[in-house]
C-alpha cells in the first residue's frame, strides 16, 4: 500500500490530481509559521518567559532542516506516499505529545513532541511531494513546485485564525484551551495529510505530458542532460553556491518576517497592535503568492535570471526601506511586501533550479540537503535584526533608527547572494551518473529515472531558454 | 490522455482535496484582508 511501486499512476491519470496532495501536506505543516499564536498562552500556562517557549519553535525548525537533509535519500527510495504517512504520524504526534506536556505541566514533553518529533514531520513532509511533482510536470517544474511550496506559506494564513478561534472557543482563558486546541489541530492535520498520501501518485514509466515532445537538443546550457547523486552533488561548487544564494535570500526575508509586528510599529507610531497583526498577515500572503507567481515565472525566464531579480531587486528594495521607508506606510508595506514575495519565490524556485543543475534522479534528496541553508538562515536573520536593534536601543536609538543598520547589512547579504548566483555554471559532466552505473547500483525505478532524465530535463529547455 | 483517471476512488478524493484546499485558502485570505483593513484604517 505504501510502497513506491503501489503508488504508480494508472495510464491516463490526470496530473492535475497530484498538486492537491502536495498542498494538503504543505498547508498542514505550514502551521509552524503560526506558532506565535500559542506563545502568550504557553507563557501564561507554564508561568515562564518567552525565551523557553521560543525554544519549541527553534527545535522544530532545526529538526526540519536536519530531517530534510538526512531523510531525503530515504524518501527517494521509498516514494512520496510512505514519506507523507511518516510526516502525518510525526506532525500529528507532535501535537498530541505536546498536548500531553501541557496537560502534565512538562515543558520538555512539548520540546520533544512539537519540537523534535513534529520537526521531523515538517522536514519529511516538506520534501515529500517535490520530486514527484517535478516528474509529473517536466514542462513546467517551477509552476509545479511553486504550487506545492505555496502551501507552506499559506498554512499560517489558515492556522493563525483557526487557532485563535479554537483557543477562544474551548475556554475563557486561552492558556486553558491549549490542550484541546492541540488535539483538534493534530487530528485535523493527521486526516488531511493522510488524504494527500492516499491520492499522491508517481508517473508510470516513460510517461510524458500529452502533446509534449522533448526537444532533441539542449538549448540552455544551465539545464543538465545528466543526473548527479545527492552524495556527489555536495562535492560540486554549484551546490554550495546555490546554498549561499538560498541562505542570503532567506536571511534577508526572515529578518523582516520574524520582526514584522514590532518593526511596523516602530516605523509608524500610530499603528496599533491589531493593525500590526494585519501587516504580518499581509506579509504572509505576499510570501505565499510569491511562491507561486515567481516560481511559475521562472519556467519562462529561467532560474538564474529570476534569482538575479530576487537578490538584485531585493537589495534595491531593502535600500529603499532603509532610506525612505518612513515617508509613507503605503510605500513601506509595498516595499516589504515585494521583498517577502521574493523570499517565498526563492524557496519555491530552488527545487526547479536543482533539477536544472543536477537532474531528476535524486533531486528530492539534494533539495533536503540544501534546506540546511534555511536552518542556518533561521538563526542568522533574526540574530542580525534583533541583535542590532538591541544594540541600537542600548545607544539610545528609537523607532526606525533601531533597524537602519540591519537593513543596510541585509543589502550587503543580498549582494553576496547575487554574486554567488552569478558564479553558478553548469555542473561538470564528471559528476554525472553513468547510465550503466545507475543500472548496476539502483532499482528499476532509479534506472527509469536515469533514462527518462534526458527527456525530462530537455523538456524544460523549451520553456526556460 | 483520453482517460482522465477520474473513475478511481483516489481521483475522486483528489478532486475533493482540491475543493478542501481552495476553501481553506479562501478562509485564510479572507481573515487576512479583514486584519489588513485595520492597518490602513488606523
Amino acid at each position: 500500500m505504501l510502497d513506491r511501486e503501489r503508488s504508480v499512476a494508472p495510464t491516463g491519470y490526470n496530473r492535475w490530481l497530484i498538486p492537491p496532495a502536495a498542498l494538503a501536506v504543505h498547508l498542514s505543516i505550514g502551521q509552524v509559521y503560526a506558532f506565535s499564536v500559542f506563545k502568550n498562552p504557553l507563557v501564561d500556562h507554564f508561568g515562564t518567559s518567552l525565551t523557553p517557549i521560543g525554544i519549541i519553535f527553534s527545535i522544530s525548525i532545526v529538526m526540519l532542516g536536519l530531517s530534510a537533509a538526512f531523510g531525503g535519500r530515504w524518501m527517494e527510495r521509498n516514494g512520496p506516499r510512505k514519506a507523507m504517512v511518516l510526516s502525518a504520524v510525526c506532525w500529528s504526534s507532535g501535537f498530541f505529545i505536546g498536548a500531553l506536556g501541557v496537560a502534565t505541566e512538562q515543558l520538555w514533553l512539548v520540546y520533544l513532541g512539537y519540537g523534535f518529533i513534529g520537526g521531523i514531520g515538517l522536514g519529511i513532509g516538506y520534501i515529500s511531494p517535490v520530486s514527484t511533482l517535478i516528474k509529473w510536470f517536466p514542462d513546467r517544474p517551477g509552476l509545479a513546485t511553486g504550487l506545492a511550496i505555496m502551501g507552506f506559506g499559506g498554512g499560517a494564513l489558515i492556522a493563525s485564525p483557526l487557532s485563535r478561534t479554537l483557543l477562544e472557543t474551548y475556554a475563557d482563558n486561552p492558556a486553558d484551551a491549549i490542550v484541546p486546541t492541540f488535539l483538534t489541530l493534530g487530528s485535523l492535520y493527521l486526516v488531511t495529510i493522510l488524504l494527500g498520501a492516499f491520492t499522491v501518485r508517481v508517473p508510470p514509466e516513460g510517461w510524458r505530458p500529452e502533446g509534449y515532445t522533448p526537444p532533441e537538443k539542449q538549448h540552455n546550457a544551465m539545464i543538465t542532460s545528466g543526473n548527479v547523486t545527492a552524495t556527489e552533488s555536495i562535492k560540486t561548487p554549484q551546490f554550495w553556491l546555490l546554498w549561499t544564494v538560498l541562505f542570503c535570500n532567506v536571511t534577508a526575508g526572515i529578518g523582516i518576517l520574524e520582526q514584522a509586528s514590532p518593526m511596523v510599529q516602530d516605523f509608524f507610531a500610530d499603528v496599533s497592535p491589531a493593525a500590526a497583526a494585519g501587516y504580518v498577515g499581509l506579509l504572509s500572503l505576499c510570501n505565499m503568492i510569491g511562491r507561486f507567481v515567481w516560481s511559475s515565472t521562472s519556467d519562462v525566464v529561467g532560474r538564474k535570471p529570476i534569482y538575479m531579480g530576487y537578490l538584485g531587486v531585493g537589495a534595491v528594495l531593502y535600500f529603499l526601506v532603509a532610506s525612505a521607508g518612513t515617508s509613507s506606510i503605503a510605500l513601506f508595506v509595498l516595499l516589504t511586501g515585494v521583498i517577502l514575495s521574493f523570499y517565498g519565490g526563492g524557496f519555491a524556485t530552488v527545487p526547479a533550479y536543482l533539477k536544472d543543475l543536477f537532474g531528476t534522479l535524486e533531486v528530492g534528496a539534494i533539495h533536503g540537503r540544501l534546506l540546511t541553508a534555511w536552518a542556518a538562515a533561521g538563526v542568522a536573520g533574526p540574530l542580525i535584526v534583533n541583535g542590532l536593534a538591541d544594540f541600537r536601543a542600548g545607544q539610545g536609538a528609537t523607532g526606525p533608527e533601531l533597524y537602519g543598520l540591519s537593513l543596510f547589512i541585509m543589502v550587503g547579504v543580498l549582494t553576496i547572494g547575487f554574486v554567488a548566483n552569478l558564479m553558478i555554471r553548469p555542473v561538470a559532466e564528471k559528476h554525472y551518473v553513468a547510465v550503466g552505473e545507475t543500472a548496476a547500483a539502483g532499482t528499476s525505478e532509479r534506472r527509469r529515472f536515469a533514462s527518462a532524465s534526458t527527456q525530462e530535463t530537455a523538456a524544460s529547455t523549451r520553456s526556460s531558454s | 490522455m483520453k482517460d482522465s483517471g477520474l473513475d478511481s476512488s483516489s481521483a475522486r478524493i483528489a478532486l475533493g482535496l482540491w475543493v478542501l484546499v481552495l476553501v481553506a485558502l479562501a478562509y485564510g485570505i479572507t481573515n487576512t484582508f479583514i486584519n489588513v483593513l485595520d492597518l490602513f484604517a488606523g
